[in-house]
């Protein structure tokens, strides 16, 4: 509870007590109507004393078109009317109802705000052997800390010396930790959990990946959704029309029946009726519970607009290295002749033992050699061909056909892959051998992904790539994307991504890439995606939504989360629309006390604000995706 | 130069309210006001800063004493 707060219920109950002694006692003592009228104005002056300050206050400065106003006319017209105990009640009821919603809000702004709390407090310097804790803003570049386990890592750096295991799950939402090394990076926000770590930080802290997700998500409510600038606008124009219509609703009808104080009194609880509190509160508290949410499952948004767009999307474009696939290497295919695939694979690992080609890396992790260099000799690397190795004392050729035909192996003897790949032809001793085929392998998961993600309302995915037609048509098979494009250069991407957007009238349009060489196409989509952001600047940068992890089902999940978020947005609206508009209705024929006006107003926002709090509830969401 | 200040809003019109103050402050390049994160950033010269916050302050005062401004 706050300070304000605790005031206010110290001030709502004292009166509270003091109205019920009142009334009470004045069933059996008959005080003379003075007395009583005098009583309970005392009363009212004490529970209603900041709502009349704020009255006056907002008179003074000519805008005073707000709850308190409302307030505080509605109560002084039952004073005016001879009805003191209900002017009393209703301010009493009206404070209670305030201080509930205070109060709700306070708690889930703060529970949310607690999702994500990964600001570090502190950092171990080291200085001179000794070990000193300092504000994680002072520490500078090259400067050593320790990381004790159970710590959060307060800077980016490089591991010295430890090892230890992360847990990441405050920033992607993973909960498996990752193991880290000597030389490996550590990255601030995750929380060290084994052992003892000194690292050299690699960046200042207002830079460092913490600093930078909290910036981003803290000022994502800032770009307002459309729902938000929708309910804004409606309160401008809202207030003014309810005041007026209370203003005929007092007038016109006496002037036939001549009931002036019964008009009068049921345009009061128009007014109290009226407060638009529920809706203007509550439908930007969905939004920023929507935001936290997303950022507890690994997924950051940049602002509630992004999240709107996102549950109204119907087409989404992929690119597709490192995004629909690994984008790494990884052998695919083996065909050998005159020998066994594996012992073929083993004399190519062999032979590509000392080159650190991504293609010779993919082949060495498929062979899996304790020692790969051991008979190894004179490797000869023929650029733009491949290479030739003396391995056991046999001459291994390892690369493409032009190097096949430098042997004098006849191009129509070599065995053709599948064409979604790179071939490694192999000749033994000038003999043609076999080839291994490299391929870029499509994640697995894909499939799965998009009917998860056609379920959630999407109808149409397309892929951008700048590979060969063959090879995307492959990947597009695997995974069920309806549209490729292909051979695409960087510029012919963002052309084809406009011409997308074109065509879409009624969804948004989201981009999904790596951020890594997409950052013009990101910027251009009306929401665009960057997957695997941890650590990446270029992709936080440029994108509109980062997920954390490098995997498409987060995709499901981001979606949901965004889909909860607007329902529970539009439920808001139109249950605060509903209640209000009908006990509009009912008050304007007397059929609501002032009791049920004031409801009308707090109750209202309280039922609203514990709605909106439901969008935290998101980790269901995230076990069903995995 | 911009500057985060800490503060206390219980709802959006209070802080429309506080926002339309601090516009009206001379040299307030630009201001936002975050009811969720409850913070309000002042862009403006960075010798200015502290004259100007005092200056929303008292005059939020007058407008709306219930706005908390933590300097």
């Amino acid at each position: 509870m706050t300070k304000k707060q605790k005031k206010n219920l110290k001030r709502i109950l004292i009166s509270a007590a003091c109205y019920f002694g009142v009334t009470i006692s004045s069933l059996w003592i008959t005080y003379p109507p003075l007395v009583l009228a005098g009583l309970y104005l005392l009363i009212y002056l004490y529970i209603a004393s900041d709502v009349l300050k704020r009255t006056v206050m907002n008179i003074r400065n000519k805008d005073f078109m707000d709850e308190n106003f409302l307030m505080a006319v509605a109560s002084i017209g039952a004073f005016c009317l001879q009805e003191y105990s209900e002017a009393v009640a209703v301010m009493l009821f009206y404070q209670v109802g305030e201080w509930f919603q205070s109060y709700a809000l306070d708690r889930s702004r703060k529970n949310i705000a607690a999702l994500m709390d990964i600001r570090p407090e502190y950092a171990n310097l080291e200085k001179e052997g000794s070990i000193e804790e300092v504000d994680p803003e002072e520490v500078k570049t090259g400067d050593i800390i320790v990381i004790k386990p159970g710590e959060r890592v307060p800077l980016d750096g490089v591991i010295l010396s430890g090892t230890s295991s992360m847990d990441t799950s405050a920033l992607t939402g993973e909960s498996v930790p990752r193991s880290v090394r000597p030389g490996q990076e550590v990255i601030s926000g995750c929380i060290n959990e084994t052992g003892v770590l000194r690292v050299e930080v690699s960046r200042p802290y207002e830079n460092s990946t913490v600093a930078r997700i909290l910036e981003m998500v803290e000022n994502a409510t800032d770009k307002k959704s459309r729902s938000e600038q929708f309910i804004t606008k409606f309160a401008a124009v809202y207030t003014p029309i309810v005041v007026y219509s209370a203003i005929a609703l007092a007038i016109v009808p006496s002037l036939f029946d001549g009931q002036w104080s019964t008009w009068i009194y049921r345009a009061l609880e128009f007014l109290v009726i009226s407060c638009p509190c529920a809706l203007v509160i509550s439908v930007p508290l969905a939004f920023f519970g929507g935001i936290g949410g997303a950022s507890k499952c690994g997924v950051l948004v940049k602002g509630s607009t992004y999240l709107q767009d996102l549950s109204e999307v119907k087409t989404m474009v992929f690119d597709k290295t490192g995004t629909l696939t690994h984008g790494t290497f990884e052998v695919s295919k083996i065909t050998a002749l005159n020998m066994s695939e594996e012992a073929l694979l083993t004399l190519v690992a062999k032979a590509e033992s000392y080159s650190t080609h991504p293609i010779a890396s993919s082949i060495l992790r498929k062979a899996q050699l304790a020692d790969p260099k051991t008979g190894v000799q004179d490797v000869q690397e023929i650029a733009g061909k491949g290479l030739i190795a003396q391995v056991d004392g046999q001459s291994v050729a390892a690369g493409n056909q032009k190097l096949m035909v430098s042997l004098g192996i006849d191009e129509a003897n070599l065995i053709q892959g599948t064409g979604l790949g790179t071939m490694v032809h192999v000749a033994i001793d000038g003999q043609y051998a076999g080839m291994i085929e490299v391929a870029d392998q499509p994640k697995a998961e894909a499939k799965e992904v998009f009917a998860n993600l056609r379920k959630e309302g999407v109808n149409k995915f397309v892929m951008l790539t700048g590979d060969s037609q063959s090879v995307a048509q492959a990947v597009a098979k695997q995974a069920g994307i309806d549209e490729v494009h292909a051979q695409l250069l960087p510029e012919q991407k963002v052309e084809c991504l406009e011409q997308i957007l074109d065509s879409e009238h009624q969804g948004a349009v989201v981009y999904v890439g790596d951020g890594i060489n997409d950052a013009p196409v990101l910027t251009r989509a009306d929401v665009g995606i960057a997957m695997g952001g941890l650590g990446s600047d270029a992709a936080i940068e440029a994108a509109d939504i980062v997920l954390m992890e490098d995997k498409l089902s987060a995709l499901v999940t981001a979606m949901k989360i965004s889909q909860k978020t607007l329902h529970i947005a539009k439920e808001n609206i139109v249950f605060a629309l509903v209640i209000k508009v009908g006990m509009l209705i009912l008050g304007a024929f007397g059929f609501v006390n002032m009791w049920g006006a004031v409801f009308a107003d707090v109750g209202v926002s309280v039922l609203c604000i514990l709605n909106a709090i439901r969008v935290l509830n998101v980790s269901k969401f995230k076990t069903e995706t995995h | 130069m911009k500057k985060t200040y800490e503060i206390e809003v219980d709802c959006p019109v209070c802080a429309g309210k506080l926002e339309k103050c601090a516009l009206a402050t001379e040299g307030v390049e630009s201001c936002s006001v975050n009811v969720m994160t409850q913070k309000l950033v002042i862009e403006a010269e960075a010798d200015a800063q502290d004259k100007i916050i005092h200056e929303i302050a008292e005059k939020m005062k007058k407008i709306d004493d219930d706005i908390v401004i933590h300097i």
